[in-house]
């Protein structure tokens, strides 16, 4: 760091460097948060005119001796682990392999980027029909490598396979571009100094590249972890505005929803929200903590 | 030498195979604009409709004063995109390069606000520009989003990565935190502001729930809440939802194809080092 | 320098939009400035539907020299139900709106929603009488009117001609007659009965014919005898094959068209989209939904318009003459014969331009024909609630096997709970 020891100026200069985007996130971030934290302790709390009758963990209660709130829990987090490692690898690969190619690298860019362009209605009636059991071309193709019809939209084993597929497909090309932008800082020089040294590919990328984009792939990381843990728009559309068959996709944010929007117990949405929040927290507190010993900045 | 080729075949053999794989489900939407109706919901479906519908597009169109939608989803993705990118220098500048109180705390904090589904955020947002008499108008559709952690998140990870002897060979010639920051951080940083920015273009072109929750009028919607009108309680009208969807995707592709050449321009052709 | 440059031209973007911003705001402003009393209307309609209510609308608005109605889609139901949730939160609900009859108890409780009887008492009590009981039903909270039927359907039986005649096969009369089929059918690999996403409201249509309502006041009758018996009626259909869900197709309309089935109970307002989907070689029919236990029972779906909260006096009588306007037989009549919906009177139906309407249209004969049979569901607060759980116990019915007494018997504690907490 360039100044070592804050000041009483530097403090005033750092916060006026900060202060627009402050501004907008107390309003439109931090107040709401606090607003919901205050609300998952309503109980008997009516949301349009303010009145609250008791004040106590009656929600936390009630949310945690729901079955479903807890299937919620459970498909989130297999949701989280099956998307996660796999599209951040992919998408590192991708990157690097564009970054790596000439001839036509914008091509396979915008073709790259392309899912994530599209709308996320229009895309997920798409998959619907890749995804159908008696026609779709998943299982044309699956077929002919003799894996017989898997009706993965109405089968509870099949539906999060399915809508982690989907969401994989989807996201990579935003993790690519953030990979892409990352490489794109990486000084070239340090590249050609280590094959000048003799160092083959694997280790110029093991030594030299993986460890310059670290801060990006932590990045990456507590990104997708993050909207892995507020999945809800993919699960929304694909399966028709239901949470799966045998509920077999029903989220945390699908669940909080549900409970807001459909049912209007406010109490209890929040109080889920309150427990999705502490959640996504303690994994990125863990996330950044592993990270300080791994990350290495210039 | 040809061990070198077989691998340069390799890599562009996966990035053909990946590419196809990517593109499928884009071309059967293309596929499906141009189908008619009944062509669209036929089993098992037709890979090549009969006739070309290019009517589709028009119909489509035509559905919704998409005129309108469109002019209004340019204004509020470039104004949401260079206000944002403006918040997002400045406060990622603050956390990677100065030091002051309190900055692990604001930065923590800060992290937080990714932590809550926008599902979440949208009834409070709404009181809150309702007391300010904004619903309805550009500010509504724009003030939320002029920041956003993610992107603070990103930049400062970059600045982070730029060696910090810059700063001192730029305080050398007299440069104070302001120069330095705009002459010569966001130059080096600039493919991850251009990938930032072409981020933030898509998610306000594409954003839907809260332009339909925030206008009341035709006047101030966008693109995409032009999309619904294609479905209704009794069913979906599969080819114009798609040639809707593809004209939506056109202008982005464009921008991104125009983005895409910054994004890759690395630090070494910059020239300043050294 | 190019940097330089950079910087200048991403501050004067900047600042070209934020002028046009300031400018396009405040035309905003000046749209809203006319003489007549404005009265809003949010709907949960799109595309054609949207544009016929329109219409309907210009009509009045050209009657009018006080007051101006003004439409605005909200996108499809669930958007627009999110958005009455943040519009009465912070007082900006419109004058009137869209709603599900089934969500009117819950509109009351929270009080969205002001009483229409003054609307209906300063009608001529014939008139009044002329709208079908079960509309009628739909729109009175504890008796109290709430609301005015706009857009109703029933369910209705759709048959496939091609596969009737193939199969020497008749229109089913009775559930009985349906499974029968299906077992005829089953060797061709021909599904009898096809059905949306869940069979729930052929369901409530078996038990009202069978005398049960599932709910009423506190009683709770979702796991009594006929209504685990009614479940296990469809639900062996499907285990043996003669049955099938749309499941995440939400609806079986494609199936349908397709030939998958050689009937298909959905909604009338599906007729529009079967018409379209069709293609031109094949030939379908709809029909009255079979009887169950020897009576009939369709149950009516749809919206009604409601007046919110807070209007004016001046809005107030304003929405009461358009809700008229819309009562109108030939008003009613014109909407149905546009949207496919039903219109809500009986002189709608008999008029001329409407039985002109079913000649040319055959297929929406079939919806009319059921409105004598037809019910509304007894909502109540907590609606909402049930509805989530009902859903799961008809998913976990079909698609997780889980026996019907278990899912229901589960509803119904479920049920209990949300009919104590309310």
């Amino acid at each position: 760091m360039m100044i070592k020891k804050p000041t009483l100026k530097s403090t005033l200069i750092g916060f006026l460097y900060l202060a627009p985007m402050l501004l907008i996130l107390l309003v439109f971030n931090i107040f709401p948060i606090l607003d919901s934290f205050a609300m998952s302790f309503f109980t008997k709390y009516n949301f349009y005119t303010n009145q609250i009758g008791q004040i106590g963990l009656g929600n936390f209660k009630t949310l945690f001796s729901d079955p479903n709130f807890w299937l919620a829990l459970k498909n989130t987090l297999i949701f989280v682990i099956g998307v996660v490692p796999i599209s951040i690898c992919l998408s590192l690969g991708i990157a690097l392999l564009l970054n790596h190619i000439r001839f036509l690298a914008g091509f396979f860019k915008t073709v790259y980027f392309l899912p994530f362009v599209t709308s996320t209605v229009a895309i997920s009636l798409v998959w619907q029909w890749i995804y159908n059991d008696q026609y779709g071309l998943l299982n044309l193709f699956l077929r002919h490598l003799g894996i017989g019809p898997i009706n993965w939209l109405n089968d509870p084993k099949w539906a999060m396979p399915a809508l982690i597929i989907m969401t994989i497909w989807k996201g990579l090309g935003f993790n690519i571009i953030l990979f892409l932008a990352g490489l794109s800082n990486i000084d070239q020089r340090y590249e050609r100094v280590a094959q000048i040294d003799g160092a083959n590919k694997w280790q110029t990328f093991r030594y030299i590249i993986f460890p310059l984009l670290s801060p990006m792939t932590f990045l990456v990381t507590v990104m997708s972890i993050i909207s892995g843990f507020k999945v809800f728009d993919e699960v929304f559309v694909l399966f028709g505005g239901s949470p799966g068959p045998g509920q077999a996709t029903l989220t945390l944010v699908f669940y909080l929803y549900q409970k807001f929007y459909t049912e209007w117990q406010y109490g209890l949405a929040a109080a889920s929200g309150v427990v999705l929040f502490f959640l996504i927290l303690i994994v990125t507190v863990i996330n950044y903590l592993y990270s300080r010993k791994h990350i290495y900045y210039v | 030498m040809d061990k070198q080729k077989i691998s340069r075949l390799l890599e562009y053999l996966i990035l053909i195979f990946g590419g196809i794989l990517m593109l499928i489900p884009f071309l059967w939407m293309l596929d499906t604009a141009l189908k008619s109706g009944s062509e669209a919901m036929t089993i098992p479906p037709v890979i090549i409709p009969k006739k070309l519908q290019w009517m589709n597009f028009v119909l489509a169109w035509h559905a919704a004063p998409f005129l309108r939608y469109f002019i209004n989803s340019v204004i509020v993705t470039v104004i949401t995109t260079c206000g944002q990118l403006l918040t997002t220098i400045l406060a990622a500048y603050a956390f990677a390069k100065l030091e002051f109180y309190g900055k692990k705390i604001v930065f923590m904090i800060c992290l937080t606000t990714m932590m809550v589904p926008g599902e979440m955020l949208i009834i409070p947002n709404f009181i809150t520009l309702s007391k300010f008499h904004m619903i309805n108008t550009y500010y509504a559709l724009i003030i939320p989003w002029l920041a956003s952690f993610f992107a603070v998140f990103t930049l400062r990870q970059t600045f982070m990565s730029i060696p910090d002897e810059i700063y001192y060979s730029a305080k050398i010639d007299g440069a104070g935190d302001w120069y330095f920051l705009w002459h010569m951080l966001v130059p080096l940083a600039k493919p991850t502001i251009i990938a930032l920015a072409a981020l933030e273009i898509i998610n306000s072109w594409n954003s839907f729930m809260w332009p339909l929750i925030v206008t009341n009028s035709d006047k101030m919607r966008t693109l995409p809440v032009g999309l619904s009108n294609f479905t209704t309680d009794a069913g979906t009208q599969f080819q114009l939802l798609m040639a809707a969807s593809t004209i939506i995707i056109i202008p982005m592709l464009l921008v991104y194809i125009f983005l895409q050449k910054y994004i890759i321009a690395g630090v070494s052709r910059s020239g300043l080092k050294g | 320098m190019k940097r330089i440059k950079l910087v200048q031209y991403f501050l004067a973007v900047l600042a070209v939009s934020l002028i046009v911003t300031l400018g396009g705001a405040s035309t905003n402003v000046q749209a809203a400035s006319t003489k007549k009393t404005k009265i809003s209307l949010w709907t949960g309609l799109t595309g054609v539907y949207e544009k016929n209510l329109q219409k309907i609308t210009n009509g009045f608005n050209k009657s009018q020299n006080k007051y101006h109605v003004v439409l605005t889609s909200q996108g499809t139901y669930d958007k627009m139900n999110q958005k009455v949730m943040a519009a009465a939160k912070s007082n900006n609900l419109p004058v009137l709106g869209m709603a599900l009859y089934t969500s009117l108890p819950d509109y009351k409780h929270n009080g969205f929603i002001q009483s229409l009887d003054p609307l209906y008492k300063s009608m001529p009590k014939k008139n009044v009488k002329d709208i079908y009981a079960s509309f009628r039903d739909g729109s009175k909270v504890d008796g109290n009117y709430y609301s005015v039927p706009l857009s109703k359907s029933v369910r209705i039986l759709y048959y496939n001609k091609d596969i009737l005649k193939k199969y020497n096969l008749a229109v089913p009369k009775t559930w009985n007659q349906l499974r029968a089929d299906g077992q005829k059918l089953k060797e061709h690999q021909i599904y009898a009965y096809g059905f949306d996403q869940s069979f729930q409201m052929e369901w409530e249509g078996m038990l009202h014919a069978a005398g049960v309502t599932p709910i009423s006041g506190k009683k709770v009758a979702v796991n009594s005898q006929p209504s685990i018996k009614a479940a296990n009626f469809v639900l062996d259909m499907v285990k043996n094959g003669t049955a099938k869900s749309a499941g995440s197709d939400v609806y079986w309309t494609q199936s349908f068209v397709n030939g998958q089935s050689a009937f298909y109970i959905g909604s009338s307002a599906a007729v529009a989209s079967i018409k379209e989907a069709a293609k031109k070689s094949f030939n379908w029919g709809a029909a009255v939904v079979p009887s169950y236990e020897g009576k009939s029972g369709t149950e009516v779906a749809g919206n009604d318009l409601v007046l919110f909260k807070g209007a004016s006096k001046a809005e107030k009588s304003g929405a009461y003459k358009y809700l008229k306007y819309l009562l109108k037989p030939n008003v009613t009549a014109k909407w149905a014969e546009a949207t496919g919906y039903l219109p809500v009177s009986k002189k709608a139906v008999a008029s001329k331009s409407f039985q002109q309407f079913l000649k040319d249209n055959p297929y929406d004969q079939a919806a009319v024909d059921s409105l004598p049979d037809s019910f509304s569901q007894k909502a109540f607060v907590g609606f909402n609630q049930y509805y989530t759980d009902s859903n799961t116990a008809f998913d976990s019915m079909l698609n997780k096997k889980t026996p019907a007494k278990k899912a229901l018997d589960n509803l119904a504690k479920q049920t209990k709970t949300t009919l104590a907490g309310n």
